[in-house]
């Protein structure tokens, strides 16, 4: 897939995958290859610049987790402001997808 | 692992937060060592697990470098833009002061030139200044009067010619007339001559400008001073017509008797008179002294008005009643006493020799007095703009109104020398069931000081016995006033003591002085002297006048009236009505509550003061009379003043000094005024 289609949903995506529950950066990209049946993989070099963007923004909070033995691991949750963005974004893209599919004559599901 | 170390993986910056750079390698770390593990579930060796994740994670240095970036890239960015202005501010400094530079040093040098060329037209000016005084020096060699157009008169120059005339403009010439021309911007520029036989004098050539004109006639001995010229440019030669007394000067003389003061070296006698004659500004002015010698007649010679004057003399002293005054051997030079703007009337009184340390003149006015005995150094010396009137707080009999009549008639005047004392009723107002009532109090003595003009007063009281006040054992001498009123001002001085202190409103405009007498107040068993600055103006001597001469002065009484306790006293004020003839009613007004200050003008008078023939026969006929009863409630009249029925005044004096403190004692020693006055004040 070009990876400039997921250009735009990057953030949408990552606060949909936190919404549920805290989680780190490495969860993020396993969930998002998962959900999407491998077609999609949001490559470290996007997810991290874009985790830290989320969260000077205030969409995204962290807190780190230490262990008495073994590594530090920093998680990530989702604010108020972040589930009122998150929404706002899901209607956008429902908004786009529908214009999309309907200009390419797909219903349903993928072409 | 990654990473292998710090070092080199992240830019350095100061203000950088602590644990960013941890913060950033260890959650990478964390992600490279999760993929790692999964290879390894996968069935990847350790090398080969590790190989994989980094190549599917890419290049995790650049990756932390950029997170360090997005994280710092703000903070740096703004201090890039500031450092960018300070250098901007920098050179836009720089280049402001270079161009304030050039713009002072292009500055300096147009007034430099400006300086430059003032120099030269200086020079020119003084060149022609010298060759019109060589003209004039040449002029003058050659015998030859100036005359207009005879020298090149400079463009901002004129002539003046003075003609003065005797009795009207087309009169005889006033020959012998001194004139001075004094330029208004620099009395040092002064020139003086003598009218000639033509009664004429030339000044010039005089720069354009202002003069004040100034003439002393000898034949008249009057003067003209002060009134202006205004030369203009272009003008030449112009003249100006002064017209001068045609009268002769008159010896002016009258007997009086003298008042029955004693006759002493403390008692003073202080006189001034002058006089005028034409219309301004041409109006010539004259002026004298006035003298008592010991066969009580008066001197008065017309003299240079500078040099009139209200002169202490102590009567015992005069020798003679001749110019010129003889006092202990030495002549006395009247030209040490100024005075000026001189009335056609003046005032005179007699005074004693503590009282002159109490003399006051107006705040406005213009003139100067001296205290002190002639030949001995002066005590004090005021100086003000205009001449008014001459105060004394106790002990003064005003004769001012004699002198208008002693001008006007000149001859055969031979006035009683008396004031018109008035008399008093006093009394205050006093609360009773809610109600302002009226309460008469005795008073063992008052004096009334009146100016001769009106419009100010003074007057000195023993502080009133009051029920139930603590202040009413000895309270004496309580405060002497004298205010002058103004138009629209609340005309009083208001002592209340409502909260246990006393406070003081000075609405008057102008309050020539304010005395408040050693007075003796009881609080507690022990005497409480009020205290204020004046006080010790009351020890009697020369000595001492020398040392206290400070007549202006406040009271402050608050330090006895806290000592008083907690009674409240009653307050004191006094009220004058302006523009009442002194054969009317004038009034002094008591205040019991400071609330009542608001509307002052609405409490009817209590004090009158009545004509003297009024109270002398008053005081005859309750001499006559048996002694009335004292009525219920009212403080019984002072012992002194009840012996007081017709003793000669000197024994009336002594008896009551001696049943006095010895502060009430000095002031006791003032003459026949206070022998008749416990008598005059009655028991109501």
């Amino acid at each position: 897939m070009d990876s400039r289609l997921l250009t735009g949903t990057v953030d949408m995506i990552i606060l949909h995958v936190v919404l549920p529950a805290p989680t780190y950066g490495y969860e993020i990209t396993q969930a998002v290859l998962r959900r999407s049946g491998g077609s999609l993989e949001l490559k470290e070099g996007s997810l991290y610049p874009a985790l830290h963007r989320l969260e000077r923004a205030g969409l995204l909070e962290s807190y780190w987790e230490e262990p008495e033995a073994g590594r530090r691991r920093k998680f990530y949750r989702i604010t108020a402001e972040g589930s009122r963005a998150l929404e706002s974004k899901r209607k956008e893209w429902e908004h786009f997808a529908v214009g999309v599919n309907g200009v390419l004559g797909v219903e349903f599901g993928v072409a | 692992m990654w990473p292998e170390s710090h070092e080199g993986l992240f830019p350095r910056h100061p203000r950088e937060p602590e644990h960013l750079r941890q913060d950033i390698t260890d959650e990478l770390a964390d992600h490279l060592a999760l993929a790692a593990e999964d290879e390894r579930a996968h069935g990847a060796s350790e090398t080969a697990a590790w190989q994989q994740a980094l190549e599917r994670f890419g290049d995790p240095d650049a990756l932390a470098r950029r997170l360090w970036w997005d994280a710092m890239k703000e903070q740096i960015m703004r201090e890039w833009i500031q450092t960018a202005f300070l250098a901007v501010m920098a050179v836009a400094m720089c280049a402001f002061g270079f161009v304030a530079i050039q713009q002072i040093q292009a500055n300096n040098r147009a007034m430099l030139d400006a300086m430059a060329s003032s120099n030269e037209a200086m020079l020119r000016s003084l060149a022609e200044l010298s060759a019109t005084n060589t003209q004039m020096a040449e002029a003058l060699r050659n015998n030859a009067a100036p005359a207009a157009g005879a020298l090149p008169l400079p463009a901002k120059e004129s002539l003046v010619d003075i003609v003065v005339r005797r009795g009207t403009a087309e009169g005889p010439p006033a020959v012998g007339v001194e004139v001075s021309f004094t330029s208004t911007g620099d009395e040092s520029l002064t020139v003086r001559d003598v009218t000639n036989h033509e009664g004429r004098v030339s000044f010039g050539p005089v720069a354009d400008g202002a003069y004040w004109l100034a003439l002393r006639d000898p034949q008249s001995q009057m003067w003209l001073e002060g009134f202006e010229v205004v030369r203009f440019a272009g003008r030449g030669q112009e003249e100006v017509q002064v017209v001068a007394p045609d009268q002769e000067a008159r010896p002016l003389q009258c007997t009086m008797d003298l008042p029955a003061v004693g006759r002493d070296e403390d008692q003073f006698f202080c006189a001034s008179y002058g006089t005028f004659w034409g219309e301004a500004p041409q109006r010539w002015h004259a002026g004298g002294m006035i003298m008592i010698g010991k066969d009580n007649s008066w001197g008065v010679r017309r003299a240079d008005p500078r040099a009139i004057t209200r002169l202490p003399i102590p009567l015992a002293e005069i020798q003679t009643g001749k110019i010129p005054l003889v006092v202990s051997g030495s002549e006395i030079e009247l030209s040490d006493f100024y005075f000026y703007d001189v009335q056609e009337s003046g005032d005179a009184a007699t005074a004693h020799c503590r009282d002159l340390a109490r003399m006051t003149v107006e705040l406005d006015g213009s003139w100067a007095i001296r205290l002190g005995a002639p030949g001995e150094e002066t005590l004090k010396q005021y100086t003000y703009a205009a001449m008014q009137k001459l105060t004394s707080a106790l002990g003064v009999q005003s004769v001012g109104a004699i002198l208008p009549s002693l001008i006007e008639r000149f001859d055969g005047f031979a006035p009683t020398f008396h004031s018109e004392f008035p008399s008093v009723k006093t009394g205050y107002w006093k609360e009773a069931g809610g109600a302002v009532q009226f309460a008469p109090f005795t008073s063992s003595r008052l004096v009334v000081f009146e100016p001769v003009g009106g419009g100010a007063g003074m007057v000195v009281m023993d502080f009133p016995e009051m029920e139930g006040q603590k202040f009413s054992e000895a309270a004496r001498y309580l405060v002497a006033f004298n205010c002058k009123s103004g138009e629209g001002s609340a005309d009083r001085i208001l002592l209340d003591g409502n909260k246990n202190d006393f406070s003081f409103t000075w609405n008057v405009e102008n309050v020539l002085a304010a005395y408040a007498l050693r007075t003796p107040w009881t609080a507690d068993g022990q005497e409480k002297i009020l205290r204020f600055d004046a006080t010790p103006l009351w020890s009697a001597g020369r000595e001492e006048l020398r040392k206290q001469v400070n007549v202006w002065t406040f009271i402050d009484v608050s330090e006895a009236v806290r000592a008083g306790g907690a009674q409240p006293l009653h307050g004191i004020g006094l009220r004058w009505q302006e523009n009442t003839p002194r054969s009317e009613v004038r009034g002094i007004q008591l205040y019991s509550r400071l609330d009542q200050e608001k509307s002052p003008g609405t409490y009817p008078q209590f004090v009158v003061l009545e004509p003297l023939e009024a109270v002398l026969a008053r005081v005859q006929s309750e001499r006559d009379a048996p002694p009335a009863a004292t009525p219920e409630g009212t403080p019984e009249v002072a012992p002194a003043a009840k012996e007081t029925t017709a003793p000669p005044a000197e024994a009336a004096i002594a008896d009551e000094a001696k049943a006095e403190a010895p502060a009430v004692a000095n002031e006791r020693v003032l003459g026949s005024r206070a022998s008749i006055l416990p008598a005059i004040f009655p028991q109501t």
